[in-house]
């Protein structure tokens, strides 16, 4: 056998060297490997920007609507903000109980006992108007008499406000702040009921 | 750098990036009259000739580009699948090829051969820069593989070399070796007759050499026997018989790819000696092998020679 190339150029010896050369052949796959990265960041890149050209009208349609409801909402800011009070009261106009319910509570009970007359009643009402969330607090001062009778009027007052506890909320606290005591040939005793109710 | 950057085989390693895929081999006579091919199709050896006239073939000198759609590629290399991973060895007669005999001494070490030592080892020799060098040992081998008394010194243009090359090249295929066509018939001479006198005759050349056990002791090259005459080569034999008398009486074998075995007989037919014929008879079993080499048996056996005697190649 002759030599393998006999006769061949040095240039196509080395064709062939290069060919089967694996530091050259790993040479070219990374060069390759690069310029497809390349080709691949420059399709990327191109297609994002298609795309953003494609998005921009819109996007500044969008930027135009978001600046029109944003003056829009500092224009009815204030009117919002009523509302959202109006809104927080809500719950509390609905089951609120007001001050005339108490009263006819009162007059119910009066009517239910004969022997107890109404004098006086002072109402007050602790509502604070510029707290959202504040609630009725009524203080109800009663002063009546009971007509001496052959009943103790102690009996009859006890009586008295247990009908005003039935008649008035549960929430509603009665308490006696000043005993009926006949005083001397007096016919009527005096007495004085406290009611206190904060609304719910 | 700039060498480097020319022989990169870009293109090699783009279309063998996912596998080197099965390499094939061919062989092309190339001569100024004639152009033959062998090469594999579909599994078996064809052999072609008559592919000179075909526009885009191969030539010494001048080859017609070998673009797609050219009548060589559409006849000549259909199915033969030329392409990248191709390996072409040419069988070339040109009348510049050059043959001869050194002293295996004088060459000395296994140093480059250069225009300058092949000028010093055959002083006679005239534009040794324009020429390829090969020194080859007397069994044809490499002369670094086993370096024997006798060595031949082979030269072909540079010109042949590039322009063949360069026609590989638009195939992107390589060339594994290109042989003289009287290299290829004098070793299948000396298969058929591994020792006695060989007388090897190209349309170009006369080499005469004479041989012992498969070993060349003595060559020569001289002109083509139209131009010689027999009578000339004759006397040539007949002094390397005085140079081995106990060579002498072998016959001497003739062998050549333009002239018929009866061609032959009747060329040598005043010889001095007893004289052999190559003919295609001698190859029967090659006949089984190649398809179409009936045309031209010589030329088609040569060619399947010099298929052996170019090595695989040893960088894949």
């Amino acid at each position: 056998m002759v030599s393998y190339g006999l006769f061949t150029s040095r240039k196509e010896r080395n064709r062939q060297r290069y060919r089967s050369d694996k530091f050259y052949r790993g040479t070219f796959t990374v060069i390759l490997m690069v310029i497809v990265a390349q080709a691949f960041l420059a399709a990327a890149a191109s297609a994002l920007l298609t795309a953003e050209k494609r998005i921009d009208p819109e996007t500044r349609t969008l930027e135009l609507r978001l600046t029109r409801l944003e003056s829009e909402e500092e224009q009815y800011g204030a009117l919002l903000r009523k509302l959202k009070t109006v809104a927080s009261l809500k719950p509390l106009i609905e089951n609120r109980i007001p001050a005339t319910k108490l009263v006819s509570n009162i007059e119910e009970a009066f009517l239910a006992n004969e022997q107890v007359g109404l004098v006086e009643l002072k109402l007050s009402n602790h509502f604070d108007l510029n707290d959202p969330n504040s609630k009725d607090d009524f203080t109800i001062l009663i002063t009546g008499a009971i007509k001496a009778t052959s009943l103790i009027p102690t009996v009859i007052l006890t009586d008295f406000t247990k009908t005003l506890g039935e008649k008035l909320p549960q929430a509603a606290n009665v308490e006696i702040s000043r005993n009926a005591v006949v005083q001397g040939a007096d016919a009527f005793a005096p007495f004085e009921v406290r009611i206190h109710y904060t609304g719910p | 750098m700039l060498q480097f950057l020319s022989s990169y085989p870009w293109r090699y390693y783009l279309k063998t990036f996912l596998g080197k895929g099965r390499s094939a081999r061919g062989v092309l006579l190339v001569k100024e009259d004639k152009v033959s091919m062998l090469s594999g199709v579909g599994g078996k050896l064809v052999f072609s000739s008559g592919l000179k006239e075909l526009k885009g073939a191969p030539s010494l000198a001048n080859s017609s580009k070998a673009r797609p759609g050219t009548d060589f590629r559409k006849k000549a290399l259909v199915d033969r699948s030329v392409g990248h991973s191709f390996e072409w060895i040419f069988v070339v007669d040109t009348p510049e090829v050059q043959i001869h005999q050194v002293d295996s001494l004088r060459y000395g070490g296994t140093g480059e051969l250069t225009a300058r030592r092949v000028m010093e080892l055959v002083p006679s020799i005239l534009k040794a820069d324009l020429a390829n060098w090969e020194l080859v040992n007397s069994k044809l081998q490499p002369i670094e593989q086993d370096t024997t008394p006798v060595s031949i010194l082979l030269g072909l243009p540079q010109s042949v070399v590039k322009e063949l090359e360069g026609w590989s090249r638009q195939f992107q295929s390589i060339v594994s070796g290109i042989l003289p066509l009287v290299l290829v018939l004098l070793d299948q001479s000396i298969s058929l007759s591994p020792t006695g006198f060989h007388v090897v005759l190209t349309t170009n050349h006369t080499v005469i050499a004479l041989t012992q056990e498969g070993e060349i002791r003595l060559i020569t090259r001289v002109d083509p026997i139209k131009r010689l005459g027999v009578a000339q080569i004759d006397a040539i034999i007949g002094s390397f018989g005085d140079t081995f008398p106990e060579m002498a009486h072998h016959p001497a074998r003739f062998i050549s790819s333009d002239f018929s075995s009866a061609e032959l007989a009747n060329e040598a037919k005043d010889f001095s000696i007893p004289i052999v014929s190559t003919s295609h008879l001698e190859f029967l079993d090659l006949e089984e092998i190649i398809q179409g080499c009936g045309v031209a048996p010589i030329e088609a056996f040569a060619l399947y020679r010099a298929l052996c005697l170019v090595p695989l190649n040893p960088y894949q």
